[in-house]
Parts: structure tokens; sequence; C-alpha cells
């Protein structure tokens, strides 16, 4: 009798046991589910309104989407006139995800709006922000982002490309132009880099769309990516306006994709330089 | 994802062996962190990597700044088109040391 008491006391003893630990699992399930929340909250906090109308000026519109993972990734979008004649406009990329990610893209898109208030050039913005965050990068993190100021007046487009997709510049003609100069690694990885800039000539009627690897690595069950090829021929369509250039692109997408989970962020940002 | 490490004369040589990306890359990073511990001259051997994400440039980064700061030495080889295009676009072959083959990695590797 003894014995089986013993016994039945043990198994009592592994079944608290067991309780507490799945207790223990099931909060830090809803510890996690918080913080990934929380990581989507900042992100999409932290990107401004889709369809802005700079005060009601007629001489561009911009359209930007950014759809979030269900796992967020780090994608975020941003502009803003620095003054009558200038529109920055920035497209990013962290890598990783969760709240580390979220807060690396607060801290880059705030470092990238501060510099550009008073310093005009793509390439030094983006060599002083680099140093800025490559300084104090204990988890190996980075970020690569598109940053490009339009000249509204001159009608030309200063940009750097620090480890992003090309952005595509389509022609009011309809030639599809692709910016494949890249000037320097992505942003946060090494300090003492210095990024180069280009200048591009844009006539009115010329749509500039900047976009993150989410579009070309959106893939289907099969595994087929939808790939640079696909955004080219989604992106050669006659142009109606930035929001149904970019709608349309996001529909590609979900179609190509056919109800498979998408795995990573997908943003777009539309510019139409207009009269 | 599989590692597979060996050994030839001072360096050590990992393959990673599938895909390295945001689902493999964690357990990649552990891994590789083991090897850290006793070796200072490692390369990442590519051949059998069908792709890398921004995940697993990650792994790549912090690699490349520990030997640095341990002062150790880090390559890259075997990039196939498709890991070759990422290394390009991010940057990092400009700011890692990548070679084309195994034989041009293990060759005056101080």
């Amino acid at each position: 009798m003894g014995k089986e008491a013993n016994e039945s006391k043990d198994i009592a003893n592994v079944i608290a046991q067991k309780e507490q630990e799945i207790t223990l699992l099931k909060d830090q399930m809803v510890r996690m589910e918080a913080e990934l929340n929380l990581a989507k909250d900042i992100q999409l906090n932290m990107i401004p309104i889709s369809h802005p109308d700079f005060g009601g000026r007629s001489d561009v519109e911009l359209y930007a989407k950014l759809i979030s993972a269900r796992e967020v990734g780090g994608d975020f979008y941003d502009y803003y006139l620095l003054d009558d004649n200038h529109l920055a406009i920035v497209v990013g990329d962290v890598s990783g995800k969760g709240v580390a990610a979220g807060f690396m893209m607060a801290v880059g898109k705030a470092l990238l709006k501060s510099r550009a208030a008073t310093d005009y050039s793509t390439a030094s913005i983006m060599s002083h922000v680099n140093q800025e965050m490559a300084a104090n990068n204990p988890d190996y993190m980075f970020t690569t982002v598109f940053m490009g100021v339009i000249n509204l007046a001159k009608k030309e487009m200063t940009y750097t490309n620090a480890g992003h997709n090309p952005t595509f510049i389509l022609q009011k003609d309809g030639n599809l132009v692709k910016l494949s100069t890249l000037h320097g690694p992505v942003v946060a990885a090494m300090e003492d880099i210095v990024y180069g800039e280009s200048v591009v000539s844009l006539s009115v009627g010329d749509v500039v769309f900047a976009y993150t690897d989410g579009i070309t690595e959106a893939h289907n069950s099969t595994l087929e990516l939808f790939s640079e090829e696909r955004l080219c021929e989604s992106l050669k369509r006659p142009f109606k306006n930035v929001k149904d250039t970019v709608e349309r692109i996001v529909l590609d997408i979900l179609l190509f994709e056919r109800g498979e989970e998408q795995f990573d962020d997908i943003t777009a940002l539309c510019v139409e330089i207009k009269e | 994802m599989d590692i597979v490490s060996t050994a030839k004369e001072d360096m050590l040589i990992l393959d990673f062996v599938g895909q390295l990306d945001t689902g493999t890359a964690p357990r990649a990073e552990v891994e590789v962190n083991k090897y850290l511990e006793n070796n200072q001259k490692i390369i990442f051997n590519l051949a059998q990597t069908v792709f890398v994400s921004s995940a697993g440039l990650r792994v790549f980064l912090g690699t490349a700044k520990k030997l640095k700061a341990s002062g150790g030495l880090f390559r890259i080889c075997n990039a196939n088109q498709v890991v070759q295009e990422i290394l390009d676009i991010s940057g990092f072959s400009q700011i890692l040391d990548v070679k084309n083959s195994l034989e041009e990695a293990v060759t005056n590797f101080n």
C-alpha cells in the first residue's frame, strides 16, 4: 500500500509540474503575441498616410502602401516636403522582425528626416545616418534604404540606393527605366562608409516607383517568385494614376500568390510628376 | 538547413546546405557561434546554399564582426547566381571578403 501511495503521489507531482510548465508556456505565448502586436503597432503608426494632398498642390501626386506580414517584417516608407520645391521619399527594409526591428525602423526613419532638414544631398544624409546607426549596433541589424530628393521646380531627383531594390521610373512615353546604380551597402552594417548619389531628370508625366523585396520575392505554392520581370510587366501597363498603379500591383501579387501566406512585408511608393 | 564542418589546416570550412532564411537563420547563428569559440579562420562555403534572406545576411555580418573583434578572419565563397545577386545588391560583397570558389577562399587566407 505504501509503495502504491508513493507512486500516485509521484504521478500527482509530475502532473502538477507539467501543468505549471504549460501555464508558463501559455504566459510566454501571450507575451510573445503581445510583443508581435506591439511591433506591428510601432510599424503601422510610424508610416504616414497613403495618399497625401501636400496642402492642395497639383504638381505632384504620391500614393504609398505597406501591407504588413503576419509576423512583422521591417518595411517602412516615408515622405516629406523639405521646402516648397523639394520632396523627399524613403523606402526601407530592416533586417529581422519584431520589436527590435520596429525600434531600428523608428530610429532610422527619424535620423534620415532630421538630417534631411538641413542637408539635401542624399549621399551625405545616408553617410551621416549610417555612421550614427553603425556605431551602436550590438545585434548586427541593418536596413536597406532608398532615398530620393525630388526637386519639383527643376524636375529632377537626386537619389541614393543603400543596398535596396532598384527603383523604377515609368516615363510618360511608356518607357521603363531601372535605376540600377547602387551607392553603397545596407545602412548600419559597417561604419565609415561614404555613400554616393545619382541625379536623374524627370519630365511631367513621369512616375517614380520605389518598393521592397516583399513584392519581387512574393511566391506561390510552387515557390515560384513574383520576380522583377512580373513587376515590370505590371508597371508597363497603361498608366492611370499613382493609386491605381500601386493597387493594381498589389492585386497582381495576390492573384499570383493564390492564397499562399504572405511571408514578408510588401511596400510600394509611387510619385507622379505633374504640371 | 544543415551545416557541415570540415577542418583544413588552420581553417574551418562550414558548408551551408539548404536555405538560410528567417526560419533557419536563428539556429544557424547558434551553431556558428559554437565554432567561433575555437576557430579564428572561418570560411562559409555556399556551394549548396539555395537562398539567403536578410536574416541570413545578418548571420554573415555577425560572424564577420565577431571574428574581426577577436583578430580572426572570415570569407564567403561559392555563392550561386541568386545569392551572389543578393550579396551584390545589399552591398555585402563590398564589405565582406567574398570569393568565387573554395580554392580561392583557402588561398592566402591570412
